[in-house]
């Protein structure tokens, strides 16, 4: 049926690249030793208290600001209890009726339409340890390294629609966290998590229909796909008349479906109850102004500083800006070499799909913005060309070489002498006299083959426009 | 205010304490009368009052965004009821 | 030698300057004494021999090099109450679900006395988790009253409280949360104070109720008091709710204070006069409140009007938060494990239900009780909104009077088991303590007289946030005279 709708809303934690924890001073790096980043306060030993970390509000009055968000004059922690072994004390320390940032909003695009997401809520809080089930054993191991690492949680008004929203909408907020530097941003590592709530009702309906929250998604896809599969499913029990039920479900990535979990057994009263041991957070316009006046340039300025300042087209700056470390290579490569169409082109075809086909992450790009630049550099001045280009980016991938050593070493230099070119042009022409033949008959597609052959003689290093020219000069005597 | 047993388990539960049924019977008594009590506030009209959540005015302690010294694994070990190879270890759910 | 177990803290300072005795010598006639009476009252449950003779040791070494540079409290003994933690020394709050507990940190409070050159003679019993006004509700057996020891010492610092009374120690360290510290100090015989809440740090308290409890003191006099509070006040990064107020030299003060205010108006709130308080009682606190006319102080009659509902908003707001902070205490990290746990949720249920004794669990229920749906707005909610109208109270009469002077406890202390048979009774008992607590007020008793048993009467003196300068100074001109 055509008329049912879906709604949407998502539920985002990112975890924050601070130094230290939110209420203690233990590290908050990934990948250590279980329970060795811990201390009294993150174990919950009898008698610790909680200290605020400011980086943790700077992060979170950023994110705020760049989400369009009110940032709240006074914000009140509150304690959130429930009982489960990687919750150390147990309760966690979230905020509840006074979270810091409400009330703002993100643009997204999706087939080339702008739409405003709206933002409920922004606030911080404590992450949970980590609960190890092992298979085929009875007991489960308990890591509290991850317990008391900072949180900011997004909450997102049900203004989205499709399944693509629900990823534009992610996609924005998790280049934006990276822009601003407050979150790693690796979905993998649990670093940028989401729920998504969905519901489906008639598209006339007055009231939203019983929602249904989706766990583990780790992926921008798979959010797109568990989001497509329990809508459908959602519908087609509509259709058959059968009541949805409020519940909570997990993606199973593998067979693509989502999947009832067991009810809890503890029934959720988180009991709720304003935090006695923080005192209230107040946040003056002067602290908001000196943040903002710290504030990286966002997203969306840079792609219209791309457009406008280097000409670039929109599809170009897009990419370019789809992660801020890409960004900033481009401009740096530029202050090598002035040509911002060619580097772009560079950085989008040849770098992106070497990255893809690898496996990488832009961060680990071998091949600096420099040398990018210089490549771009031996191109326009004529020294290489651009298929020897594609040779020497392989071996500067490979090698992380400069280009320059590279096309010595490897004696690339283009060759643009006339007698040289010549020389080749009538060997060639020598050599396939049938060929000849046939094209002074007519066939001119064999004028190609004639290139072809030339450029494998003198081993690619002519310089294609010149044997063009003299090629045709010479067929045309 | 008459408190069920049920409400008791209920609580109980929340407060993960296994009680007996002869437990809950003396705490539906015991809480019972202590709420009774408790319900004496109800004489004073708090309409325009204002929750006291913190006694002093005071606001913005923090830390700075540093680390100390995390404490050492064999203190953590020495302290747990069971650990293993760095972790604490508890037996699994009901459910699993 | 004389007995130096019934010295002040300032004529043992004397001996230990004019080398008259060494603080070993201090410290193993205060070992001895414990020895001695320890089976008879139990205020002890581990005594840090070992500990207190190196710490003795090093004082004598400190003052042997430079005495008159050394803190006061140089090889001075205290006693801790368990409620407090002290690294590498098994810290259970009297608890069975904290048995055989070593902490790898220490206490603020703690730390500032150790630093001061103080010698640690032990851990003291208490009520468990500060839960009680009694000592009934240890896990480790009855503390008892040395005055009469048919007679409770009061709680939940009995232990603190019956060290000092019984010479065990000159100072120590209490919490108190509803009248903790107060109540047994009125119930021994002796001098207890509660700070300001913020004056001295929680850290490393074991929390009961973390937007009442505070680290206070017991001595045999103010001026005892006066030093211990020097040492242990002070903002503590580590405690986000201590305040950044300088901490002034109470003892400097304590004979100057009083008097510079002429016609100091002292506060008598006629709800604490009413209903419930023992006839005896009253009579020996308005004798001597009356004795007190000739320090010149000016009497005025206040009113705390909602004295009646405090014991409700206390017991709401204290459980409530003693639910939320005892819920760490589930036999995972630390502490008791139940033997029969089969999986997770039993290790949760059967260890807080072995591990916890029945005040402390009735109280857990209680506070979930009031915090749950349906019934936070009806009693959490509204308990915080008659702590604000407490606060007002207080405010108001403040206006009117310098420090407010109020019985400690509506009767002397009671017999082994005559009040553990209802709980709510027990609460009520509280009644002249915990308003105070609510408003968060500096509060201290001393003793003011004794009914017909011979057992002690306690006068409680309650003045404004902060000025523990002008009632330290006052409570000690009272307790001369």
């Amino acid at each position: 049926m055509s008329d049912l709708t879906a709604i949407i809303g998502l539920e985002v934690h990112i975890q924050l690249a601070t130094q230290s924890k939110i209420f203690s001073s233990s590290a908050t790096e990934t990948g250590q030793a279980p329970n060795s980043l811990t201390d009294p306060v993150t174990l919950g030993l009898p008698g610790v208290l909680p200290v605020l970390n400011k980086a943790v509000v700077d992060y979170a009055i950023k994110l705020g600001l760049a989400t369009n968000c009110k940032i709240r004059e006074k914000s009140i922690f509150a304690r959130k209890h429930y009982t489960y072994p990687d919750l150390p004390k147990g309760y966690q320390i979230s905020q509840h009726d006074k979270p810091t940032c409400y009330e703002g909003w993100l643009n997204i695009r999706v087939n080339k339409q702008s739409k405003k997401i709206g933002i409920t809520r922004i606030q911080l809080e404590e992450d949970t340890g980590k609960n190890i089930h092992l298979a085929n054993e009875p007991f489960s191991l308990i890591d509290l390294n991850r317990a008391g690492v900072p949180l900011l949680e997004i909450v997102s008004e049900p203004d989205m629609r499709l399944p693509e929203e629900a990823g534009a909408y992610l996609r924005i907020l998790h280049q934006l966290v990276k822009y601003l530097n407050i979150c790693n941003g690796n979905m993998e590592e649990g670093n940028f998590r989401c729920d998504a709530n969905v519901s489906v009702m008639q598209a006339n309906a007055q009231e939203f229909g019983t929602r249904v929250e989706i766990k583990n998604l780790n992926s921008f896809k798979h959010v797109e796909k568990a989001l497509a599969f329990e809508i459908e499913q959602q519908k087609k029990l509509i259709e058959q008349g059968v009541t949805i039920i409020q519940e909570t479900k997990l993606w199973d990535e593998v067979n693509e479906v989502t999947k009832s979990m067991r009810s809890k057994e503890y029934s959720a009263d988180y009991r709720f109850f304003p935090e006695p041991d923080l005192l209230p957070l107040i946040i003056d316009e002067n602290w908001i102004a000196n943040i903002k006046d710290n504030m990286p340039e966002l997203p969306s300025q840079t792609f219209e500083r791309l457009v406008d300042t280097y000409k670039l087209d929109e599809y170009s700056a897009e990419l370019l800006i789809s992660d801020k470390y890409v960004a900033d290579y481009f401009e740096k490569a530029l202050t090598s070499h002035y040509n911002p169409n060619g580097i772009s082109n560079w950085i989008t075809t040849e770098l992106f799909g070497r990255l893809n086909k690898e496996s990488m992450e832009f961060l680990d790009c071998p091949v600096s913005p420099k040398s990018i630049a210089i490549l771009v550099k031996l191109i326009d001045t004529g020294i290489i060309s651009g298929k020897i280009a594609k040779t020497v980016f392989d071996i500067m991938w490979r090698t992380g070489k400069d280009p320059q050593s590279i096309v010595k070493e490897q004696n690339l230099i283009q060759i643009s002498d006339n007698i040289f070119i010549q020389e080749i042009i009538d060997s060639v022409l020598k050599q396939n006299p049938t060929q000849l033949q046939t094209y002074k008959a007519g066939k001119v597609q064999l004028f190609s083959y004639f290139v072809g052959q030339a450029m494998k003689a003198s081993n690619d290093k002519v310089n294609p426009e010149l044997l063009n020219e003299m090629l045709k000069k010479t067929l045309e005597q | 205010m008459y408190i069920t047993q049920e409400t008791v388990r209920h609580i109980a539960k929340l407060s993960a304490l296994e009680l007996s049924d002869e437990e809950v019977k003396k705490a539906q008594q015991q809480i019972g009368e202590i709420i009774n009590y408790m319900d004496i506030l109800s004489k004073v009209d708090t309409t325009d009052v204002e929750p006291t959540l913190h006694i002093h005015n005071a606001i913005n302690a923090f830390s700075e965004d540093i680390i100390l010294e995390a404490l050492p694994v064999e203190k953590i070990k020495a302290m747990a009821p069971e650990f293993q190879d760095g972790y604490f270890k508890v037996p699994k759910f009901i459910n699993n | 030698m004389n007995d130096l177990t019934t010295l002040s803290i300032l004529e043992m300072r004397q001996g230990l300057v004019a080398s008259e005795f060494s603080a070993t010598e201090l410290t193993h006639a205060h070992l001895d004494k414990i020895k001695e009476t320890n089976p008879k009252y139990n205020s002890f449950l581990r005594v840090t021999e070992e500990l207190a003779l190196t710490q003795a040791k090093a004082a004598d070494e400190k003052i042997a090099k430079d005495k008159n540079n050394t803190p006061l409290l140089t090889g001075i003994p205290v006693a801790i109450k368990d409620q407090l933690v002290i690294n590498g020394i098994e810290s259970t709050c009297a608890s069975k679900i904290l048995k055989g507990f070593i902490p790898p940190y220490t206490c603020t409070a703690v730390e500032k006395l150790i630093q001061a050159g103080a010698v640690i003679l032990g851990k003291t019993n208490q009520d468990e988790f500060a839960m009680g006004s009694s000592g009934e509700n240890s896990a480790f057996g009855i503390t008892r009253n040395p005055i009469n020891t048919d007679y409770v010492p009061g709680g939940s610092s009995s232990g603190s409280a019956v060290a000092v009374a019984a010479g065990q120690a000159p100072l120590s360290l209490g919490t108190d949360t509803g009248g903790s510290i107060r109540q047994p100090a009125s119930f021994t015989g002796i001098v207890g104070i509660k700070p300001t809440y913020g004056r001295v740090s929680r850290n490393g308290a074991v929390a009961f109720a973390s937007s009442l409890d505070q680290i206070g003191l017991f001595a045999r006099n103010v001026k005892d008091i006066a030093i211990g509070l020097k040492y242990i006040a002070g903002h503590d990064p580590r405690d986000s709710t201590s305040m950044d107020i300088e901490v002034p030299d109470y003892l400097k003060n304590i004979d100057t204070a009083f008097p510079k205010i002429k016609n100091l108006r002292i506060g008598i709130p006629k709800e604490y006069f009413t209903s419930g308080i023992n006839p005896e009682v009253e009579q020996v606190l308005r004798n001597k409140i009356q004795q007190l006319k000739s320090l010149g102080i000016n009497l005025v009659e206040i009113s705390l009007q909602h004295t009646e509902i405090s014991i409700a908003a206390y017991y709401i707001i204290a459980c409530a938060e003693a639910a939320s902070n005892l819920a760490r205490f589930d036999g995972v990290r630390y502490g008791w494990r139940s033997k029969s746990a089969n999986n997770i949720q039993e290790v949760f249920e059967k260890s807080r239900a072995e591990g916890f004794g029945d005040e402390v669990k009735r109280r857990i229920l209680l506070g979930n009780y009031v915090l749950s749906a349906g019934y936070y707005d009806a009693y959490y909610k509204k308990g915080l909104k008659a702590r604000t109208l407490i606060i007002k109270d207080f405010q108001e009469a403040f206006k009117d009077c310098d420090i407010i002077v109020t019985p400690v406890a509506p009767t002397t202390a009671f017999k082994f088991g005559d009040k553990s048979m209802s709980p709510l009774e027990m609460y009520l008992s509280d009644a002249f303590t915990v308003p105070c607590s609510l408003a968060g007020l500096p509060g201290i008793s001393i003793p003011c007289g004794k009914d017909s048993k011979g057992l002690p009467i306690g006068m409680q003196l309650i003045g404004k946030a902060f000025s523990e300068v002008l009632l330290l100074s006052t409570a000690h001109h009272f307790y001369k005279n």
